[in-house]
């Protein structure tokens, strides 16, 4: 008879592709838009503001349909809990460009959407958020690639550590980041037994 | 759109059950022996050996449950290259229940459950995310109860911290612990040059 199988506490991560020309072709013009308008030179020299205005990229460019296509993909990663995206900006790797480990620290969800990708221009590495992984404990990975195609959007969980491996190809990278924050919905009630409404009696659970 | 869910990082656990009235018995049997013989005692102050090895000492009276119980475990791990280190039979009487805690010096855990009914609690374990008390999104599961129906074994890694409810029946539940090592080389071993077999060079990655 077959075992009953339960993976208990993963870490979510959503995946979703298009192939869509028209998407396709939205960003392609807007990357070109970038180039000529600001003169952002695509090399690792460019100055960055401070003031985190860089960090709206879609609030700065219109991409309607690359638009739709992201909040389709986080309406169904949050489900019936509202969201805001907080941040978005462009991420161009040249040749031999990687990340190292990270996570993004203050949000809910990140998410990175992939423009004209090919399999030399690296993975991304989804790093475990188990410290008994670093121990190699029976049952543990440390880390696990996703692959990062045309047309996709990964959307994680910001506390998920990841990293990407270096662009090989003689193209830049194009993806897109975004971090955002989720407006749970429902009663999250504290345990216990209410006196009021603001006493909580902590009972001895047994445990 | 193409929507594909990957669910990184799991804890797996595997759940075996079987349907056998012969196993059931020959556990029922044994139970009653050690009652019996005084080795066991249905109150809180037995002792047990320094070596807690159930399934050696009582070979002869498993015939039938020890095969089912390996074979649950090669489904497990994925082969046979692995050993009970230790077993025991565990009883709650009316109220008793165990804290979070996990098992050492071992790869594997499991636990058989005997003739258990529900208000007798289940097993519950506990998120092992090191940020799990934060509630961040994504993460809300602190626990995760299993059901701990009669004839089955759950097995789990190690080091998963588990805890059990109080048993609310008046009958003693009844289980069989056992702790398991896998025989593997260590994985990975250290990369770099190695001059002879005592000293290895990292140079620059």
């Amino acid at each position: 008879m077959d075992p009953e199988v339960i993976d208990l506490f993963p870490s979510t991560v959503l995946k979703f592709k298009h192939e869509d020309q028209e998407i396709f072709s939205e960003l392609e013009e807007c990357v070109k838009a970038i180039e000529k308008d600001e003169q952002v030179t695509l090399h690792m020299g460019v100055s960055i503001p401070n003031d985190q205005s860089w960090l709206h990229f879609f609030g700065n460019y219109q991409l309607p349909k690359l638009n739709k296509f992201i909040s389709d993909g986080i309406d169904t990663y949050v489900g019936n809990d509202g969201w805001e995206l907080w941040s978005s900006w462009l991420n161009l790797y040249p040749k031999g460009a990687n990340q190292d480990k990270h996570l993004h620290a203050g949000y809910d969800l990140s998410a990175c959407y992939y423009h004209h990708t090919s399999p030399q221009q690296g993975v991304i590495n989804f790093h475990s958020p188990l410290r008994e992984a670093q121990l190699d404990c029976y049952g543990t990975y440390q880390q696990m690639a996703v692959p990062t195609e045309s047309g996709t959007l990964i959307i994680f969980p910001s506390w998920l550590e990841h990293s990407t491996t270096p662009n090989e190809s003689d193209f830049f990278k194009i993806s897109i980041g975004m971090n955002i924050k989720v407006n749970r919905s429902g009663e999250r009630p504290f345990l216990g037994q209410a006196y009021g409404k603001h006493t909580l009696i902590h009972k001895y659970n047994g445990i | 759109m193409e929507n594909q869910i990957k669910d990184l990082f799991p804890t797996r656990l595997n759940i075996g059950k079987h349907n056998d009235s012969y196993i059931e018995d020959e556990v029922d049997r044994l139970v009653n022996k050690l009652n019996e013989t005084s080795e066991i005692s249905f109150n809180m102050n037995a002792k047990h050996d320094e070596t807690i090895d159930l399934f050696s000492a009582h070979r002869g009276d498993l015939l039938l449950f020890l095969p089912w119980l390996e074979s649950v475990v090669n489904r497990y791990i994925g082969h046979t290259n692995w050993k009970f280190t230790e077993s025991w039979i565990n009883i709650y009487p009316t109220g008793g229940n165990q804290p979070p805690h996990n098992h050492l010096d071992c790869q594997v855990s499991g636990c058989y459950y005997h003739k258990t009914e529900p208000s007798m609690g289940p097993l519950i374990f506990h998120n092992p995310h090191q940020f799990c008390e934060l509630g961040l999104f994504g993460m809300e599961w602190k626990t995760f109860p299993v059901d701990t129906f009669p004839n089955s074994a759950i097995l789990f890694p190690h080091w998963l911290k588990h805890s059990t409810e109080p048993n609310k029946s008046g009958k003693p539940k009844i289980s069989i612990g056992f702790n398991i090592t896998i025989d593997k080389a260590p994985p990975g071993g250290i990369s770099g040059q190695w001059i002879g077999p005592h000293t290895v060079v990292h140079d620059k990655k």
